[in-house]
């Protein structure tokens, strides 16, 4: 069944650059086309394949006068690197949110999510070469710096936010408002400011909560930090009012030797 | 140079899509990757023509322009890496003049000459990647007449030539 799609046809469609009767149709299919979805898992791979290969970075290597990728991907590039952690750890200390003694609800899976239709997060590590990126479960440490990168999926208003070991709740979008962020783009939109891991202990949890209608953070801070009740462990997924979708990603924290 | 384009940007949100059309067209990973970085050159010269809606759909045409002009440059690859895919391409690029020597690149040059670059595309959108007329005429911009007709002066031409060399033979 899924043959009939050109390739052409779903890269525009991942893209969010087909005409909207013809993506709403594409959508309908995907639903009920298990070789389809499968189509679009592989893209999704393949495209974190060329971004970890470090191919991007060469496609402008001929264009005059243009700056190798990197400086976009990577914030690091852009401004000195001691510079750039000072105004995140500036920006972190502004947004950070000591969490009360927690209580604990848990709360609705989103098991259901159909891989390339659904909201995610990609987490990127900076490394010697450039960056990398990281894997759900992977091993971070104090003083990485993540670079966090969201893909709306349709979805049109989302916040992201993460929990720590301490309890600690960052909001890491929107950057300073109270509302969520109305979303960009169908491609991973990467976050403007990266994000230092501090040496709180064990894991952190992110949280990318999304929906069609714009929502008020506050709420979505107060499930996180509900949902955080024993500090030993991850949170599970918080409870979140009607209308409201949750994709989580964990960093499992390790001491530096 | 200014081009006005933001080439980093495009590169990371397009490159992807540009990487794969173009490995998946040369079935050769270095000279794939040569063609993209191609494509981004090209997008400079062309980028008058970049509908800022869809940037995808030329970032696609030129990708597969590109790659079209290095298969019809290369000459044959070995048989070994061949596919009926490899086969339909070189019979596009080359606008289905059999054989591979100077003869007929000769008339290969007098084909390409009379026939726009975009009607290969649009061979290729249609006969090898599968689109519908239709999404071949929104791919490329034109009417679905349009793309009909190109294709078929192109088949013309081609059937002609094919006519021509027929009558070599029997001389």
């Amino acid at each position: 069944m899924s043959a009939d799609i050109p390739d052409v046809v779903l890269e525009r469609y991942r893209l969010k650059e087909l005409p909207p009767d013809e993506a709403a149709r594409l959508e309908d299919r995907i639903r009920h086309d298990e070789p389809l979805r499968r189509r679009l898992e592989a893209l999704d791979r393949s495209d974190e394949d060329i971004r970890r290969s470090g191919v991007l970075d060469r496609l402008s290597e001929r264009v005059p006068h243009s700056q190798p990728v990197r400086r976009r991907l990577d914030s690091f590039g852009a401004v000195p690197a001691a510079l750039a952690v000072l105004a995140v750890v500036a920006l972190i200390a502004v947004l950070r949110i000591e969490a009360p003694t927690p209580g604990g609800t848990n709360a609705a899976d989103s098991s259901d999510r159909i891989k390339g239709l659904t909201p995610s997060l990609a987490v990127y590590r900076r490394t010697a070469e450039g960056s990398e990126t990281l894997a759900d479960g992977a091993v971070a440490r104090p003083g990485d710096l993540l670079r966090i990168g969201y893909r709306a999926a349709g979805k049109r208003y989302g916040a992201i936010l993460s929990i720590d070991g301490r309890g600690a709740v960052t909001i890491h979008l929107p950057p300073q408002a109270d509302r969520a962020a109305a979303l960009k783009g169908d491609a991973t939109v990467l976050l403007d400011q990266a994000y230092e891991l501090d040496d709180a202990p064990a894991w952190e949890r992110f949280y990318f909560v999304t929906a069609d209608a714009p929502f008020a953070v506050a709420p979505v801070v107060d499930a996180v930090r509900a949902a955080a009740a024993d500090h030993r462990r991850p949170p599970p997924p918080i409870a979140l009012p009607h209308g409201l979708d949750q994709f989580t990603f964990s960093i499992q924290k390790e001491a530096r030797p | 140079m200014d081009s006005g384009l933001d080439i980093a940007f495009l590169s990371d949100r397009y490159g992807p899509m540009v990487v794969r059309r173009c490995r998946r067209l040369l079935r050769d990973e270095d000279e794939a990757l040569d063609a993209a970085q191609d494509v981004f050159v090209r997008l400079i010269e062309r980028r008058a023509e970049l509908d800022a809606r869809y940037p995808s759909s030329l970032l696609y045409r030129i990708a597969t322009n590109v790659c079209l002009n290095r298969i019809r440059d290369r000459g044959r690859r070995p048989a070994a890496s061949r596919s009926d895919d490899d086969d339909r391409l070189d019979a596009i690029a080359r606008a289905e003049i059999p054989g591979g020597d100077s003869e007929a690149r000769m008339l290969l040059d007098w084909l390409f000459n009379r026939h726009p670059e975009s009607s290969r595309t649009i061979a290729v959108l249609h006969y090898m990647d599968g689109l519908t007329l239709e999404q071949v005429a929104g791919e490329v911009g034109l009417s679905v007449s349009g793309v009909r007709k190109r294709l078929r002066k192109l088949r013309d031409t081609v059937r002609h030539v094919h006519l021509q060399a027929g009558e070599e033979l029997e001389r």
